[in-house]
């Protein structure tokens, strides 16, 4: 069942049309990754379907309603954005307490989700004092507090240190498997978000580029290679020496059999912390044409 | 409370409710004991109209004008840097506009004429109720005018100075003695507020 459906969804701010008659259906319990480059129109979506921002012609519906002029929308829809928007001068609590007692949300419950983004300890804090990356999770456990059926997260872990963007991530997946949350998002790093996703609406210059399931997103048709971090990258290098490898930072760049790779640098006694297979970023590229 | 009590903590902090009841006292108490010194004689507005009507109509332009730097840096604010979303997440667009325009307005005004009629009783000064509705008229303009540029402009401090420069145009209606005027004024009150709401749902964030 889809819980969003557009169909010839445009925006346009004066002369400039921002959104080029989109159609697409989001279906429930979904995570959506939204990807673009920068200007590319995701910001915009995302405000039409969280009713921050009016269409100017075409159809969409969230939840059956038109979130433009919907009163049920906004209860029911949690919007998270990469520019902080709560109150500057609440405290922590303050704004915690007030959006429980709004939505019959437990304060236990919600003082839980406190501890669960590390936020306890500024709970006695003023919003303008915390860094980017605390009032991020601030603004979503906010979003939580609210029990959405909808999460629309506009790059939502775009101040946010490795460590708490997969907790983000994490707590979405979890959230969509007990709840049946349908979850929307915007990356800069689709690469990251990828594996948490189910669907993926690819925009450049407002036009859609693909949507669709995340395994049909990704080809096979092109050149795997790895970006592989390790703890020694000269060990690393005399243990590839037969092989095309390049050097970037403390990451190498290699293509062949991953299995294969690994086993020469764990029999070398290389540390391997992070690896990173190219297909994904080649893939949203090739199909949203992003230079 | 909810998002009631949200909006009163967002707009006023701690004590700035209190803050403004304080002023407010202080406002009524002044416009009995400047009266006073004119006509120590009597505390009877009436043999005076004129006089009273500009002490009040002052104290009215005093009180407009921080209830406008609360809208301005209250409402323009929030919609400048999308402090609004938190609102707009928890209620309509028609449930916050009419909140935050009772807290912002209505509250301040009301309690000013509770505060103003109670002082003027306790100090057996006896004005004519008319003042009342010229008060409102004056008020509600500037505030209604205030609410609906900072709505249209979305810039705190913008839309503050074009609400002190409506301030200086009441203020020349006053010095010129066509304070009457108001007294015909509450239509377009209402229309101006009508206008902020209507500019409020079409709002973009």
């Amino acid at each position: 069942m889809s819980v969003i459906d557009a169909i010839n969804l445009t925006k346009r701010y004066g002369d400039i049309e921002v959104l080029h008659g989109l159609t697409f259906s989001i279906e429930e319990k979904s995570i959506t990754l939204v990807i673009g480059p920068n200007g590319a129109g995701k910001s915009t979506l995302l405000k039409i379907i969280g009713g921050l921002i009016n269409r100017t012609s075409g159809y969409i519906s969230v939840l059956g309603e038109d979130p433009w002029n919907s009163n049920k929308i906004p209860r029911k829809v949690g919007i998270i954005l990469d520019r902080p928007f709560l109150p500057p001068y609440l405290t922590v609590i303050d704004i915690v307490k007030e959006v429980s007692s709004e939505f019959s949300y437990p304060l236990s419950d919600a003082k839980r989700l406190l501890e669960d983004f590390n936020l306890v300890h500024f709970m006695k804090n003023k919003v303008r004092e915390l860094s980017a990356g605390t009032k991020q999770k601030l603004q979503i456990v906010f979003s939580l507090i609210k029990n959405p059926e909808i999460i629309i997260a506009d790059e939502p872990t775009a101040n946010l240190d490795i460590t708490s963007r997969y907790e983000v991530y994490n707590t979405f997946a979890v959230l969509r498997e007990k709840m049946g949350l349908t979850v929307l998002i915007s990356s800069h790093i689709p690469a990251e978000i990828l594996a948490f996703s189910t669907h993926v609406l690819a925009i450049n210059n407002g036009i859609m580029k693909f949507f669709g399931k995340v395994d049909k997103l990704l080809r096979n048709n092109f050149l795997e290679e790895f970006y592989i971090v390790v703890d020694n990258i000269g060990k690393a290098l005399e243990a590839l020496k037969d092989r095309r490898i390049e050097v970037i930072g403390n990451q190498i760049r290699i293509s062949g059999n991953l299995a294969e790779i690994s086993k020469i640098l764990s029999n070398a006694g290389v540390r391997i912390f992070y690896v990173r297979n190219s297909i994904i970023d080649k893939s949203i590229k090739g199909e949203t044409g992003w230079e | 409370m909810g998002v009631v009590s949200f909006l009163i903590k967002h707009r006023y902090g701690e004590y700035g409710l209190l803050s403004y009841i304080d002023l407010e006292l202080a406002l009524s108490v002044s416009i009995v004991a400047s009266f006073n010194f004119f006509h120590p004689q009597t505390r009877n507005a009436s043999v005076d109209q004129l006089l009273f009507n500009i002490i009040t109509f002052t104290i009215g332009i005093i009180l407009s004008t921080l209830v406008i730097r609360n809208i301005c840096l209250g409402m323009g604010q929030d919609l400048y840097d999308g402090t609004i979303i938190s609102f707009l997440q928890m209620r309509n667009r028609r449930a916050i506009f009419l909140l935050s325009y009772f807290i912002d307005v209505l509250l301040i005004g009301g309690l000013f004429l509770l505060i103003a009629e109670l002082v003027f009783l306790l100090s057996s000064f006896t004005p004519p109720i008319t003042w009342i509705s010229i008060f409102i008229s004056e008020y509600l303009l500037l505030c209604n005018s205030s609410y609906l540029i900072a709505i249209l402009i979305k810039r705190p401090f913008r839309s503050f100075f074009i609400s002190i420069s409506l301030i200086f145009l009441v203020l020349g209606i006053e010095i010129t003695g066509n304070m009457i005027i108001f007294n015909y004024l509450l239509p377009l009150d209402l229309i101006l507020g009508h206008l902020a709401y209507y500019a409020f749902r079409k709002v973009q964030i």
